[in-house]
């Protein structure tokens, strides 16, 4: 969530954020206890999707703009922003979409809008990448039958980038 | 457990896909940042009123590494920067004789400017030499990049261009997101710039006097009232290619974003609700005739 101050944009962050878990909500997702293997499971993927791409080409993130401090309040925007993505696609959105039409379907159609989400704030051409990360989310949505797996990961990947 | 031996597929499936498009088409951004920036307001060279001013430049020396370029990323101290290379590791051509790599990006006023278009925020001079001062090259092939950001007005689309015997010339550009930035892969360093389609104000050049500095118009540039906001050309102030700083300056305007947002909102409140109704409905029996007696 772009914005030229810093309370514009952590407010921005939130209001997303939280509307989306009201999405999720309507639809009758609720949260699950959280188990030590989930958490394991997303740390480790997550720190795959962070160290991954650098091992394979190199090339470091560039300041993607001012952080708004503190980093604490910055943290806890980005934990609800990532956790209610994967709460509303990987939750709500791909048991709807499995029941109606199936696990590819479910797959595909939960990748795809996550990456249609991100082309806004970065291009087109963050498509592939992107894709290919939504498998990974996906993926973690099946072993853990559960979105904690996978927030974590998204989380983890999102922190990573305050000290890029 | 079909679920987690797809889950497991897809997993390694996606990580290997992921290391693939990182590497065959590079991303100077990560796949995944869904948390809170701040763009600040573009900076100019030379701006006008209501502008930021005080652009960032930045400077370097890199030591080969294994006798080769080692990975190179530097970038000017705006957030997001506003000028930017990346080339990784062994992709920068070397002289003989090479030692070291000095790198530098500054901005400049051009000496021309393009026919094509309109020059929007500043140009800057990106120097990538060895130590003896001899350019570097690199092949299109290996992705060599500059990123550079542009002011609000090239939101809508604009070309990273290159002066280059002198001519400026587009080269291949694509959305590179945050901030109003745009990408492209160089084989070559020099002078570069975002530029928009169609006419622009009055553009500040360099001048063979030192000291001074001249407006130019832009090649193809409307009569001064086809801009209405356009300062008048003046001396011995000049003004840049006027471009608004209001709210929305240095990333997608926030009233659209806001927007999809509540879209995306209430499409998903409206999707949920109708997906609920659907499954809460009971299955519906056929209606029992009766036998009519007689």
């Amino acid at each position: 969530m772009p914005g030229t101050t810093a309370p514009a944009a952590l407010a921005a962050g939130t209001l997303f954020g939280l509307a989306l878990l009201a999405v999720a909500l309507v639809t009758g997702w609720r949260p699950a206890r959280l188990r030590a293997m989930s958490v394991a499971l997303g740390l480790g993927a997550g720190l795959g999707l962070v160290v991954l791409p650098g091992l394979a080409h190199g090339l470091p993130a560039p300041g993607l703009g001012v952080h708004p401090q503190p980093f604490l309040l910055w943290a806890g925007v980005t934990v609800l922003v990532g956790t209610a993505e994967e709460v509303v696609l990987r939750g709500a959105l791909f048991d709807a979409t499995r029941d109606l039409a199936g696990l590819p379907v479910a797959v595909t159609v939960t990748s795809v809008l996550f990456a249609l989400l991100h082309v806004p704030l970065y291009g087109w051409h963050v498509v592939p990448l992107d894709l290919a990360v939504g498998l990974v989310l996906a993926g973690l949505r099946l072993i853990d039958r559960g979105v904690a797996a996978p927030a974590i990961a998204h989380v983890v990947a999102d922190l990573a980038t305050w000290w890029s | 457990m079909a679920d987690r031996r797809v889950g497991i597929a897809l997993l390694a499936a996606g990580l290997i896909l992921v290391a693939a498009a990182q590497h065959l088409a590079p991303l100077p951004t990560p796949p995944l940042y869904d948390g809170v920036v701040i763009a600040e307001p573009y900076r100019f060279l030379v701006p006008a009123a209501g502008q930021a001013g005080d652009p960032g430049s930045a400077s370097g020396t890199e030591q080969l590494e294994n006798g080769q370029s080692p990975l190179t990323a530097i970038a000017t101290t705006e957030q997001p920067p506003q000028a930017q290379i990346f080339a990784i590791s062994g992709t920068l051509i070397l002289p003989p004789g090479t030692t070291s790599i000095k790198l530098s990006i500054e901005p400049i006023l051009p000496a021309v400017l393009p026919t094509d278009g309109h020059i929007a925020g500043n140009v800057y001079r990106i120097s990538v030499t060895n130590q003896a001062g001899v350019p570097l090259t690199a092949l299109v092939s290996d992705n060599v990049s500059v990123v550079l950001r542009g002011p609000d007005e090239a939101a809508s689309g604009a070309t990273i261009e290159r002066y280059a015997d002198g001519a400026w010339q587009p080269l291949k550009s694509d959305d590179a997101g945050l901030g109003v930035s745009f990408i492209a892969v160089v084989t070559g360093f020099g002078d570069f710039a975002v530029v928009v389609a169609g006419p622009g104000g009055p553009y500040p050049t360099a001048s063979p006097e030192p000291g001074a500095s001249g407006l130019a118009t832009p090649s193809g540039a409307a009569s001064p009232t086809a801009a209405p906001t356009a300062p008048p050309i003046s001396t011995p102030s000049p003004s840049p290619t006027p471009t608004g700083s209001g709210p929305f300056d240095g990333g997608v305007p926030t009233p659209l974003l806001a927007l999809a947002g509540i879209a995306l909102v209430i499409g998903g409140l409206g999707g949920a609700w109708w997906l609920r109704r659907r499954r809460a409905a009971p299955a519906r029996r056929p209606p029992q005739r009766r036998s009519k007696r007689r």
